[in-house]
């Protein structure tokens, strides 16, 4: 009986977006990069709701559909995303649909109503980097490589 | 004789009654609150048919006169999907009496009150509700952001409501005290 309470407690956590990342991450491969048009969501992965993941740093991108420097930061998301997928979590937190109360959470503390928003957490959640607009892949690369330790 | 001094009168007459006609079949009425504004977001839509309001305490004072919600339209001149809102929504007359039936509306110009616009996208970001450009707010007379959403079609499409149903569901929500209070974002009012 003890076992299979273990067993239960295990999966439900397992099964807790508080322990996974989105994965899969993809760009959306209609994005016009040149207008404020409404192309859809600009990122999709699985487990897409997720948010903040403690033990390793995370990445956040906070964005509007609608928004030209949301799409190419979402591009450079997915890149920072290919080149550390297995070293840092990634968040994404698309503003015009409703999001899980992990994301409301990231939201609520971080969220200043400027879009694209870019935050680096550490292991921990304090915050490396809080910066609303385009930020280019390199400085990121940089504090990523400072959480790691390297 | 009196043929003849109302036949040039008349003709002169004639047009102006014509464009009466034409301005209203476009539910183009007398000038709205925005005439007299500078920004080009606002001053282009004073021929609409909604009542709009530019952002200041006279539409709050007003809402809470009639006891009725705010509806806030924030665009930008840039702004795609503002257009589009503009263009069949807000130029349509049904919509428009509508809106001015039930509701008191007001027009923020994003380029010209950003940190206002920033605190409404802020405040609907974290009520939960999805925002964006064009940002359709419902707000209390008292200054509570309590529903709204981002770009709404004129009528519902690939999952998302239309202007009609939102608003719809706004009316509703701003009925039951209790669901205002429990979800919303007060709104600092000074600007």
């Amino acid at each position: 009986m003890k076992r299979l309470v273990l067993h239960f407690f295990l999966l439900s956590m397992l099964s807790s977006p508080l322990l996974f990342a989105i994965d899969n991450l993809k760009l959306n491969s209609k994005l016009d990069y040149t207008s404020d048009s409404l192309d859809g969501p600009l990122i999709t992965g699985d487990d897409a709701q997720s948010g903040f993941v403690p033990g390793k740093p995370n990445y956040v991108i906070i964005y509007g559909e609608g928004c030209f420097n949301s799409k190419r930061q979402a591009q450079r998301t997915v890149e920072l995303y290919n080149k550390y997928r297995s070293r840092v979590h990634f968040v994404v937190i698309d503003l015009e649909i409703q999001r899980s109360p992990e994301q409301q959470k990231l939201v609520k503390q971080y969220y200043k109503g400027y879009i694209p928003q870019v935050l680096v957490l550490d292991a921990y959640g304090e915050a490396l980097h809080n910066q609303s607009g385009e930020v280019d892949s390199e400085p990121i690369e940089n504090i990523f490589e400072k959480a790691l330790g390297h | 004789m009196y043929f003849e001094w109302y036949r040039p009168t008349g003709l002169l007459l004639l047009p102006l009654v014509m464009l009466g006609f034409v301005a209203s079949a476009l539910g183009q009425t007398n000038p709205n609150h925005l005439a007299r504004e500078q920004s080009r977001y606002l001053s282009r839509a004073m021929n609409q048919p909604v009542d709009w309001y530019p952002w200041d305490a006279d539409p709050f004072k007003r809402a809470k006169e009639l006891h009725r919600p705010i509806l806030l339209d924030v665009g930008a001149v840039w702004c795609p999907c503002c257009v589009l809102m503009d263009r069949n929504t807000y130029t349509n007359v049904d919509t428009a009496n509508y809106i001015n039936q039930h509701f008191v509306a007001v027009k923020v110009d994003l380029d010209a009150s950003p940190k206002l616009v920033a605190q409404l996208q802020q405040a609907q970001a974290v009520v939960n509700l999805p925002t964006g450009l064009p940002l359709t707010s419902f707000i209390t007379p008292d200054g509570r952001l309590y529903f709204g959403a981002g770009y709404l079609p004129a009528e519902s499409k690939n999952g998302k409501p239309s202007f009609r149903e939102a608003a719809d569901e706004a009316l509703s929500r701003f009925a039951i005290r209790s669901t205002v209070e429990e979800q919303s974002f007060q709104l600092e009012l000074e600007e």
